[in-house]
């Protein structure tokens, strides 16, 4: 009787805990499909994030704080997460989000770049800044 | 939205041609009488026997779903908004990862934020970047499959920040 009774209460448990999974999982397929054209969206030229990262990357190499090696290796990783969301593929993605961590900073510097120049102004540089922000946070919940 | 939209929505009984109860129904009348009074029926009866029914009638040939929309728009544009989302996505077989109510009303909190930095260069950039802002984050918070970032709805959230950052400014 007793050995019956916590047979059942481990069925139970096990039952609870593969619909607790199940759900879990799919409640995070449907956000990477979400978010994975949400991120494309934001990071396409010609005035995405990926805009802000080649003007970043010019930036720093022509006030001289980035060498024609390191430009060369940042442009590596630039390309790859530049195919990787255009591939749409979550996986792909995923793979390249420490490129993201290394180009982020360009990123921010192109839009200070931006604002310096006078193509947009603080309020705009603000929510530009907030976009590069949202991306990174977007990514991290991929 | 829900389906009891005040603003927006269709009339409970259809085709009777009576407008929404409420503020907007106010306006409507009152743009009613405006056109009855406008209008050359009024002003110069065509007949000796024409009555102010008469010319109401006229004064009626613009319907008054189209009027209800105008004075909504006028009203408040974040519902106009949302009227507009709702009825796009339903068209389109589309749906967003939050109710059309909170959507409109991050669209609001976006388009006020364009409408602060309206005198600033760039700010057709500000607006696609607060566009993709706004899918960012519904992305974020979507736990079931969603349209978020669907060119359709791209589309109609940048619209509605433009035009709803225009109605704050002007």
């Amino acid at each position: 009787m007793r050995t019956s009774k916590i047979l059942a209460v481990a069925l139970a448990a096990t039952l609870l805990l593969s619909c607790c999974t199940a759900s879990c999982h799919a409640s995070m397929r449907a956000k990477a499909e979400v978010l994975s054209p949400a991120i494309a969206a934001a990071w396409e030229a010609p005035s995405g994030v990926e805009a802000d990262v080649e003007r970043g990357i010019v930036d720093a190499m022509q006030d001289g704080e980035m060498g024609s090696a390191e430009s060369v290796d940042v442009r590596q990783s630039f390309y790859a997460l530049d195919e990787a969301i255009e591939s749409g593929s979550v996986d792909a993605i995923r793979a390249r989000i420490r490129d993201w961590t290394r180009l982020a900073p360009l990123a921010r510097r192109g839009v200070l770049d931006r604002y310096d120049d006078g193509e947009i102004g603080f309020g705009g540089m603000q929510i530009f800044l907030e976009r590069i922000d949202n991306l990174t946070a977007a990514l991290a919940a991929l | 939205m829900s389906e009891g939209d005040p603003i927006i929505s269709e009339p409970a009984v259809p085709d009777t041609g009576n407008p929404p109860s409420g503020e907007p129904a106010a306006a409507i009348d009152a743009i009613f009488a405006a056109e009855a009074k406008l209008s050359p029926a009024a002003a110069e009866p065509a007949t000796p026997d024409a009555t102010p029914e008469s010319s109401t009638a006229l004064a009626s040939s613009v319907p008054k779903s189209v009027l209800a929309d105008r004075v909504a728009a006028a009203v408040d544009p974040v519902a106009a908004f949302r009227g507009t989302l709702d009825s796009t996505l339903a068209e389109v077989g589309l749906r967003l990862a939050v109710d059309s109510t909170e959507a409109a009303t991050m669209v609001a909190a976006s388009a006020a934020k364009i409408a602060s930095i309206a005198h600033e260069p760039g700010l057709d950039l500000a607006v696609r970047a607060e566009r993709d802002n706004l899918a960012l984050r519904l992305g974020i918070r979507t736990t079931q499959a969603a349209s978020v970032a669907d060119a359709q709805v791209l589309g109609l959230i940048h619209a509605g920040i433009r035009l709803v950052s225009t109605a704050r400014v002007t």
